[in-house]
């Protein structure tokens, strides 16, 4: 058993032989790991990568590759097993793009009800406007078909119900598009959480600031909904679905629990440009004993970036930047000659004695590294070959329903918060 | 032979307290660090005039009317004035005012004219001690009381005193590197061997004693001399050591502030110490040059 989580070197231009190379490192090291065999989701990746037989194959359609769902095909294309069978979009120009990224023709269609009858299809990958992960995972699910769906899980809490109700009643494989559960650096936080090296959680922070318009720019105007979707209630809810599940996910996932209440304050106080999502969100949620997470988003600022904060008494994690902090400042280097000096049962003039120590401010800080990813891979492409390979095996994903299901339906929590004024409950499990 | 050693490093007085305990086990170590940490937290809530203390508490009243000392501060400001007599008002606690004005300064003083006391605003002379009444009363405005030059020393010494009660007779305390504790001797044998940080071939063997060293670490100045008002501006470190960490502590000030030749007579009202004189890294006294008050 060892406490090192092996290389995840998955970058997105990352070819088939070496990622095959890599999942097969990974395939042996799980078991042997501390961590990473104590977290099921890891399951699928224990199973050796597929190799070149047709049998291995898994037939994928892709709907939605725009922006995000081409980011998921560069992956899918370089991942051991996959063949991408089809596209699906209402507009041309994503479906050339994606067609373009595989370099053979595949089969496009502008109605996903046409993929999803394609019975040669064994699994879909949904990377679409919000408002359309609902409809689009339970007719997959209806359809037989194994579902990756990008975050969050869907746009109104009766749909997140419905979804995860479908994906547990479904023998497929469902997963949410929440990479940080295969990110390295992530994994090693919670080993150190896990370890006691911050004590019990106290509060999680987390905030994500841009200063942006969030707008594209849209060829004519009947496409604006199309392009800027995510600035209309009527197919996102804005910042919280589309930035705070991340953060969310984490809390729940770190915390392992969901929120039990929020509340919180939102408004339009900067881009006043016929946009109806807050663009600026400020959500309390309680959790169980006693533990907030305080979490906002602005976007008329960028200056603190983005970020979420693990906080105990005894240290605190930063995950995007991948840092630990001691609340006990370390010892000067002299004590630790002195330590192994005694212990080694030498004795000679320790260099300690000197003008009084004084602790670094804030940011002077350096904080402790948690190892990386070779090219700093955010998780995605592990992610996607955990979900390939459950599909192959015909697997269900483990605990993946509820990852999407706390996180999605913690995001628009907040947004009713913040909409409605008032504190709004958990809602309760998807099967009530 | 090789020796379990417990250690414990935390935050205290806005530097770092390092306890080593050589061969005691794990839980006993934790008991005692626990027991150590506390003291020192209660001492620095009486001391620091950052914290909601008794210490701050007499530094907001003090001016607009006598204010009433608890009874464990009364002594140490008793103990500070005693000091601040012996040491010819080098060492002084009533210089805050000053530090706080020099730290907002633009520019590092230059260094001071000996016994020049130009605009003479705070010193321990502005302060009336009513012994009956156990109470202190400023006589100029804005005057702060400030222990960090002592403090550091006082909390070593009841350290010593608490790991002397649970019959701990071999411990190595560092507060912040500056303030140091070799209780006992080093569990190898003899003297434990300390050296100075960023002063090569320095070695001060130190056995039940302990150690301060004072020095101006450039934009962090903190040593006033209370002659003019301005950053003290000795050598680039001095060391004392002596059996009591307090009057380490205070002798370190007051001759890192005095001229080389004005520290012999301060000296001489003080018992046996050693000090060493760090003027660059090659360029040190070494120890011994004063041995108490034969000097």
């Amino acid at each position: 058993m060892t406490d090192e989580i092996p290389d995840i070197d998955l970058a997105v231009h990352g070819r088939t032989e070496h990622r095959r190379e890599v999942l097969k490192k990974l395939a042996g090291g799980i078991a042997g790991s501390a961590l990473l065999g104590t977290l099921p989701w890891f399951a699928p990746l224990q199973a050796a990568p597929a190799g070149g037989a047709p049998s291995d194959r898994v037939r994928v359609g892709i709907i939605g590759p725009g922006s995000r769902g081409q980011f998921l095909l560069e992956h899918l294309l370089h991942t051991p097993a996959v063949e991408i069978a089809a596209l699906c979009d209402v507009y041309q120009p994503h479906l050339d793009d994606g067609q373009r990224a595989i370099g053979k023709p595949v089969a496009q269609y502008k109605d996903y009800r046409r993929l999803l009858e394609d019975t040669s299809i064994d699994a879909v990958v949904i990377a679409t406007p919000l408002y359309l992960h609902a409809p689009m995972c339970l007719a997959a699910f209806d359809a037989g078909k194994s579902v990756y769906c990008e975050k969050s899980l869907a746009l109104t809490i009766d749909d997140c119900k419905a979804v995860a109700r479908a994906a547990a009643n479904s023998t497929k494989t469902f997963q949410i598009g929440h990479q940080r559960l295969f990110h390295r650096s992530t994994l090693y936080a919670l080993k150190q959480v896990m370890a006691g090296d911050l004590g019990p959680i106290t509060q999680i922070r987390a905030y994500w600031h841009r200063n942006t318009a969030w707008r594209r720019p849209v060829p004519s105007a009947d496409l604006e909904a199309l392009f800027n979707w995510r600035l209309y209630r009527k197919y996102s809810a804005g910042l919280m679905t589309e930035l705070a599940s991340h953060h969310l996910h984490v809390a729940n996932w770190f915390l392992d629990a969901h929120p039990l209440a929020c509340v919180g304050y939102g408004s339009i106080n900067y881009w006043k440009d016929g946009r109806d999502v807050f663009d600026n969100v400020n959500v309390i949620y309680k959790y169980p004993k006693g533990v907030s997470f305080v979490y906002d988003s602005l976007s008329s600022n960028r200056f603190y970036g983005l970020e979420v904060q693990l906080l105990g008494p005894k240290g605190t994690l930063e995950l995007e930047t991948a840092k630990y902090y001691s609340e006990n400042p370390p010892p000067a280097p002299g004590i630790v000659q002195l330590i192994n000096q005694i212990e080694k049962g030498t004795l000679e003039a320790v260099p300690i004695g000197g003008p009084s120590w004084v602790p670094d401010l804030k940011k002077d800080t350096k904080g402790t590294p948690l190892p990386e990813d070779p090219d700093r891979d955010d998780g995605t492409g592990l992610s996607l070959a955990a979900f390939v390979n459950a599909v192959r095996l015909g697997r269900r994903a483990p605990y993946m329903i509820d990852h999407a299901y706390r996180s999605g339906v913690a995001a628009l929590m907040g947004v009713m918060a913040m909409e409605e004024q008032r504190e709004v409950q958990w809602p309760g499990n998807y099967s009530a | 032979m090789p020796v379990r050693v417990y250690h414990h490093t935390f935050f205290a007085m806005n530097t770092r307290f390092s306890l080593v305990f050589p061969e005691i086990s794990g839980n006993l170590g934790r008991i005692l660090s626990l027991e150590v940490r506390r003291y020192v937290d209660a001492q620095e809530e009486m001391t620091s005039r950052f914290r909601q203390g008794a210490l701050a508490r007499i530094n907001a009243q003090a001016f607009d009317g006598a204010a009433r000392v608890p009874n464990a501060l009364w002594d140490v400001l008793m103990q500070c004035r005693r000091h601040w007599e012996q040491t010819y008002g080098l060492f002084d606690i009533a210089l805050g005012a000053y530090r706080r004005r020099a730290s907002d300064a633009p520019a590092r003083s230059s260094r001071p004219t000996e016994h020049a006391r130009p605009n003479r605003q705070y010193g321990l002379d502005k302060v009336v001690f009513d012994e009956r009444e156990q109470s202190v009363r400023f006589t100029a405005p804005g005057l702060v009381l400030d222990l960090g030059g002592i403090g550091k020393g006082l909390a070593l010494k009841g350290v010593k005193a608490i790991l002397e009660r649970n019959g701990v007779d071999q411990a190595f305390v560092s507060f912040g590197e500056s303030s140091i504790l070799a209780l006992g001797e080093h569990p190898n044998g003899g003297p434990w061997h300390i050296g100075l940080a960023d002063v090569p071939n320095t070695d001060l063997p130190l056995s039940n004693e302990a150690m301060s060293v004072s020095g101006q670490t450039p934009g962090r100045e903190h040593i006033v001399d209370p002659r003019t008002g301005a950053w003290a501006n000795g050598p680039r470190m001095l060391a004392v050591v002596g059996e009591c960490p307090v009057e380490a502590e205070v002798l370190s000030t007051a001759l890192y502030i005095a001229s080389p030749a004005e520290r012999p007579r301060l000296l001489s009202r003080y018992g046996k110490v050693r000090v060493l004189d760090v003027r660059s890294d090659a360029d040190f006294i070494p120890t011994p040059i004063y041995e108490g008050s034969a000097v």
